[in-house]
């Protein structure tokens, strides 16, 4: 099977369903003529042209309630809000518009509506550039949410969400981008709410989010090294959450840990743990254990900023003090 | 006359039917069937009827808290009002969004967003879509003073104008935002002044009066429908109640509303219709019984209707 980017399987993704569908438009900062600032919708302009593909101002709210009332009224827009952390502009629009419309006017409205960010930290982007908000997305019923960590996932999770009557908010991770992997020719999706187990393993359950997919894929390499088999698995949307699979792997594991880039307090791995402890209590043979972000703005300065976020290391160590 | 008999009595009836309704949610609310907070729109009909008046059926709407009686305009029954007043599910929204979240998608009423002037760029989107269409349809959007100092409308303003859409800005300035007067919170003398910074035609209506309000949307309509982008109408009116109902309005002078009281828009135009011998006592007087028996149906088919079921909680949270 041919390896492309993850890069590349967003843009084909784009460049396929827009084909088949005239009512899907995409709009946000430098999309058009430029291509995105990660490149993401390169191309779309020249194939669609400015009827479908269209850069707008600086205005996140615009961009987001913009996106929300042309699905209202029977467009499928895809619009781009540069980096997650510029979502807080439009946070409202996101919060009480985009997840609330359709069930607090009694069900009439389709909300066909994805919204593309780009997060995680990314030597040096500082505070504002770097964060992850699964979590707090999480909080709004009405959401569906995808992180997809490899490029075989960024394709069909984003060609499902294309297709979704439901509004989406689509997490793409930026170290992620330049990842290559298999993706197939012909049309695929991958469906919303279905965990990947990414590695099987016997005696520990490692579950994963976005980019920490990879470091819960090189700890677990390490801790097989050493004799200990971690099983991986990576969500891939949050919202909906697939806890049956996880709580599958932990019945076979007896143990557990979550790993994400977002802040600790409150993130989803805080969830995933609850929701496990309540279900699973009796096959746990340690507490689950939690590895997440530090409770700090992400720092500009390289070492602090590795500090700040988890490493591969710290989910090897965190693992052995299960056993 | 410039305007056929047919129109003006088409536009009396509205008028009053938007000023009955607006009264009997007062009345419902005083008598304790409604939960929640209503914001009335009494005394501010003439803006939304003169608006709505200019509307062709492929036109999609945005209404605000305050023209809740809007809604009879754009399809939705004086029945599924008072549901939607009572949160019962022969409601638009089934009992789930309450007094401001009375839509119908067939029609082309979108709702409202409860954190008001946030949904301006939601309006500008429905624009786009019909834009895109191509069938000439027009997005109004409706919102008061206080919202339009929100960020939300000066970004939807500036998109919809630099993307040329077919939109309207229909400013219902009733001079107060809940206790704040408008001259501490605008530092131009009109709201109709931002228009120019968005390159937008503007105009003025007397918001009192729903054949300005008419004349002066339809001749921004013209530019609109011409496809040449957005336009805003601010209607200056007054806001007769309180933010709420219950309000005790303390914080302004008895005398400047009982001044704006003698301005009703419903009266004046009644008083110009007899003038103009389009209208006589009689008719008025069948008109508004056929609006109050319509209405009193309406509230006992509201009364009546069921309520919605715990087990129904989660219905319409997902396509």
């Amino acid at each position: 099977m041919k390896k492309i980017t993850y890069l590349k399987a967003l843009n084909d993704a784009l460049h396929e369903e827009m084909r088949q569908d005239d009512k899907i438009i995409v709009f946000g900062e430098d999309v058009a003529v430029d291509g995105g600032v990660f490149c993401v919708t390169k191309g779309l302009y020249e194939e669609f042209g400015a009827d479908r593909v269209m850069d707008t101002p600086v205005s996140e709210s615009a961009i987001v309630g913009g996106g929300l009332g042309a699905a209202l009224a029977g467009q499928r827009p895809v619009v781009e809000v540069m980096y997650t952390d510029f979502l807080l502009c439009a946070f409202n629009e996101v919060f009480h518009n985009v997840a609330k419309w359709r069930y607090l006017n009694g069900g009439q409205f389709e909300v066909p509506l994805v919204i593309r960010c780009a997060e995680g930290h990314s030597f040096g982007a500082g505070g504002e550039h770097s964060n992850c908000f699964a979590s707090l997305l999480m909080h709004a019923p009405g959401l569906k949410i995808a992180l997809p960590s490899n490029p075989y996932d960024a394709k069909g999770l984003l060609k499902t969400a294309i297709r979704e009557n439901n509004p989406v908010i689509f997490l793409e991770h930026k170290q992620l981008y330049q990842q290559k992997g298999e993706v197939p020719e012909e049309d695929y999706t991958v469906p919303f709410g279905q965990a990947n187990i990414c590695r099987e393993g016997s005696d520990v359950t490692i579950v994963a989010l976005s980019f920490m997919v990879g470091r819960a894929l090189e700890a677990a390499e390490q801790l097989h090294n050493m004799g200990i088999e971690a099983e991986v698995i990576d969500p891939r949307t949050v919202a909906p959450l697939d806890m049956d699979t996880i709580y599958a792997s932990v019945k076979k594991t007896k143990r557990l840990l979550v790993l994400e880039e977002g802040n600790l307090t409150c993130g989803v791995g805080a969830e995933i743990a609850s929701r496990a402890q309540a279900e699973v209590f009796d096959y746990l043979d340690a507490p689950v254990a939690r590895i997440a972000a530090l409770d700090v703005p992400v720092p500009y300065n390289l070492t602090l900023e590795a500090y700040a976020i988890p490493q591969t290391n710290q989910v090897v160590e965190a693992v052995q003090a299960m056993m | 006359m410039k305007y056929s008999k047919e129109f003006l009595m088409k536009l009396y009836t509205d008028l009053v039917r938007c000023r009955k309704i607006e009264e009997k949610m007062i009345e419902m609310y005083a008598a304790g069937k409604f939960p929640g907070h209503i914001h009335s729109g009494f005394g501010e009909e003439a803006v939304f009827t003169g608006a709505c008046a200019t509307m062709n059926p492929q036109d999609w709407m945005k209404q605000t808290h305050r023209s809740i009686s809007s809604t009879s305009l754009k399809g939705v029954s004086t029945k599924e009002i008072f549901a939607d007043c009572m949160g019962k599910k022969t409601g638009t929204s089934k009992g789930i969004g309450g007094v401001n979240h009375i839509t119908s998608r067939e029609n082309g009423l979108i709702g409202l967003s409860g954190s008001l002037g946030c949904d301006i760029s939601i309006a500008a989107g429905v624009a786009l879509a019909l834009k895109r269409e191509g069938k000439g349809g027009v997005s109004y959007a409706f919102f008061g003073d206080g919202a339009q100092n929100r960020g939300p409308f000066h970004e939807a303003a500036n998109l919809a104008a630099v993307w040329k859409l077919p939109m309207i800005f229909v400013c219902d300035n009733n001079k107060f935002a809940i206790t704040t007067p408008i001259e501490k919170t605008l530092p131009v003398p009109n709201i109709a002044d931002r228009a120019a910074a968005y390159g937008m035609p503007s105009r003025i209506a007397d918001g009192n009066d729903v054949l300005d309000v008419y004349e002066k949307v339809s001749e921004l309509m013209e530019y609109v429908r011409a496809g040449n982008g957005p336009a805003l109408i601010e209607c200056k009116t007054y806001r007769m109640r309180g933010h709420f109902e219950g309000d005790q309005v303390a914080y302004r002078s008895k005398e400047v509303t009982d001044a704006w009281a003698e301005k009703d828009c419903v009266e004046r135009m009644e008083r110009r219709l007899k003038e103009e011998g389009v209208l006589d006592d009689e008719t008025i007087a069948r008109i508004r019984a056929e609006i109050d028996q319509e209405l009193d149906e309406a509230e006992r088919f509201a009364e009546e209707s069921p309520e919605p079921t715990v087990d129904e909680i989660y219905d319409g949270l997902y396509a």
